[in-house]
């Protein structure tokens, strides 16, 4: 049998063939005073800047409706209610978004599924409205409220309106799920590039979306707060175009300091490294930039000790920069095991690492694996508590002896020096979890 | 070809040189990086002619001029990523200008001759996660190094591992259930 690898280079090979017969047109560079015009464009120019993959752009209508609210008893779960978080502070609910969106292609989730952290059992499926879809998910701190983005599933005309909702739980002997339409005032962006973040309270939603995005490649990068009990519009924060391209709170944004700021990422082009910046939500001020201060900046190659290549995560306290990171072993030859690895994997140390916000150093390191074969870690964030020191995480490896391709993966519970594994969620890629939300 | 590493002002006859240089020698390669992500030769080649008027435009102000590849590379897949929302948004324009039927689906690929297997492997390569795809397609087919597939996708080099290991597991399994 013909295997992946062959079908698809053979696939490749065969769209691609073409251009091994005929070169590219030549190239045609502008004349020099073109060329220095800030924005100046490609003659054959027809797409736009460039854009981080995301869902959908944003409007929303004012009323609340309840809407949908489907029961899956068959969990039988205990007739006494849990805390609204459990010991120990790790949120007991999840919402993970069924089928897993492919974010690249915009396609959106029939359900929204509300799993068990600890038992992986399904505690209520929630379906979106008819003819729409779930795009994104958020989750507050009280471990029973989610705001979920939703756009309709069939055509609509642009900018695609997409609506908020929050979906609330109710524990008991059969927890329930009621979805509500928030009533935020509808907005139109065109871009579809958005993050979004409720505050720890639920109180507040953050989006952060490219806007104005156009045949000539103009943009915005905009970041609003709303208040998710009125509608209103608390604040708003900018970036030109040209800053745009260094500032990407679209690729995420998180609450942080009892949610008087937020935290976002800047990669800027002329130095390389990832920027954590935080903004203080109260302050006056509409300049994504100015207003906002860098606490920490990394590389992401695994030959840097601490590269943060593995995402991070700003604590609630808003002290901590929580920082995944794989490094490669300089010297591989030390390690006893290096000719078992398997092709593609290397020895390397994966870490969660403590950054300090106030002074960008180092504080401590939170859990560090052995050395082993891997692929270089693929350690993913999703979760943590105030302080930084309990950690949601996914950490995959590749075992000594196995198959690169077949990288065993496991959610679980970071703690000081341990990693306790969970059930993976109900709706994950592979045992992924993706469009999830603790 | 090498190209000039000294910093040169847009319009200098070393920056000439230079991007004409790195065009002629990785031009092609680029296009199927770009035809394979977005299907479509025509703007595969206006991504790459884009991605390479940038590296023009910005060539006196790089920081490390030898790494002017790993540069165009990212801005490549920068472009494809844009080409793709724009597809997508006159997708959905056009579908609205219909009355909101459902339009039939197409693919790039219809307007080139390949067999059934490619066009299906092929929508199966497009429908990964957009990082899974870009990795695929560097690391997998163009055989891109590890550290500048990392450096153009702005990700770890783990990430481009576990992406390229996902995208063909999923792959597997898709292929598996259609055929």
């Amino acid at each position: 049998m013909t295997s992946t690898e062959d079908r698809v280079r053979a696939a490749m090979d065969a769209i691609t063939s073409q251009v091994d017969t005929a070169p590219p047109a030549s190239l045609r560079l502008p004349p020099p005073d073109a060329a220095r015009q800030r924005g100046g464009r490609s003659p054959r120019r027809r797409g736009g800047p460039w854009l981080a993959p995301a869902a959908a752009a944003v409007a929303v209508i004012a009323v609340a409706v309840t809407l949908v609210v489907v029961r899956d008893t068959s969990a039988g779960r205990s007739v006494t209610p849990p805390p609204a978080v459990s010991a120990g502070g790790i949120p007991e609910y999840y919402v993970a978004l069924s089928p897993v969106p492919q974010l690249g292609f915009f396609a959106s989730a029939a359900d929204a599924v509300v799993g068990d952290t600890f038992t992986g059992k399904r505690v209520a499926t929630v379906a979106a409205p008819a003819g729409w879809g779930f795009g994104g998910v958020s989750a507050a701190g009280d471990d029973r409220t989610f705001v979920l983005s939703v756009e309709p599933r069939s055509s609509s005309h642009l900018p695609v309106p997409t609506r908020w909702y929050v979906l609330r739980l109710t524990p008991g002997a059969a927890t329930s799920a009621t979805l509500r339409q928030l009533p935020i005032a509808a907005q139109s962006l065109d871009a579809g590039a958005f993050s979004m973040a409720v505050s720890p309270n639920g109180g507040m939603l953050a989006i952060a979306s490219e806007t104005g995005l156009s045949e000539t490649g103009l943009s915005q990068t905009e970041l609003r707060v709303y208040s998710t009990a009125t509608g209103a519009l608390l604040h708003t924060w900018s970036a030109s175009s040209a800053e745009s391209r260094e500032i990407q709170p679209w690729t995420g944004i998180s609450w942080t300091s009892g949610a008087r700021q937020l935290a976002f990422q800047a990669k800027p082009s002329s130095t390389g490294r990832v920027v954590v910046r935080l903004l203080p939500v109260n302050d006056p001020g509409h300049d994504l930039l100015a207003d906002s201060r860098p606490v920490l900046s990394f590389v992401t190659s695994m030959s840097s000790p601490r590269n943060c290549g593995d995402g991070f995560q700003v604590t609630g306290n808003g002290r901590t920069v929580l920082c995944g990171s794989t490094v490669q072993l300089s010297d591989p030859a030390s390690y006893p095991d290096n000719r078992e690895c398997p092709a593609g994997t290397v020895p390397g140390k994966t870490a969660i690492f403590q950054f300090s916000t106030g002074t960008g150093k180092l504080t401590g390191t939170l859990y560090q694996a052995g050395i082993a074969c891997q692929m270089g870690g693929d350690l993913e964030l999703l979760w943590a508590n105030d302080a930084g020191t309990a950690v949601l995480g996914y950490f995959a490896h590749v075992p000594a002896g196995g198959s690169a391709a077949q990288p065993v993966g496991r959610l679980g519970l970071v703690t000081r020096d341990k990693f306790t594994p969970l059930p993976a969620p109900l709706e994950s890629d592979g045992e992924y979890p993706s469009g999830t939300a603790w | 070809m090498d190209i000039d590493t000294r910093r040169l002002p847009p319009g200098a006859p070393e920056a000439d040189a230079g991007v004409t240089g790195l065009y002629r020698a990785h031009a092609a390669g680029l296009v199927k990086l770009a035809l394979v992500m977005l299907g479509d030769r025509a703007t595969a080649e206006d991504v790459v002619q884009e991605a390479f008027f940038g590296l023009y435009r910005n060539w006196g102000g790089l920081s490390e001029p030898a790494k002017a590849l790993a540069y165009v590379r990212g801005s490549v897949l920068n472009g494809c990523r844009a080409a793709l929302r724009q597809r997508y948004r006159r997708r959905r324009r056009d579908r609205a200008a219909a009355g909101h039927a459902p339009a039939a689906a197409t693919s790039p690929e219809d307007a080139v001759l390949i067999g059934e297997e490619h066009r299906a492997v092929l929508a199966a390569v497009r429908s990964l996660p957009a990082r899974q795809r870009e990795a695929l397609a560097l690391r997998f087919y163009l055989g891109v190094p590890e550290e500048e597939t990392a450096r153009a996708m702005g990700v770890s080099r783990g990430t481009v591992k576990s992406s390229v290991s996902r995208a063909l597991a999923s792959l597997g399994k898709r292929l598996r259930e259609e055929s």
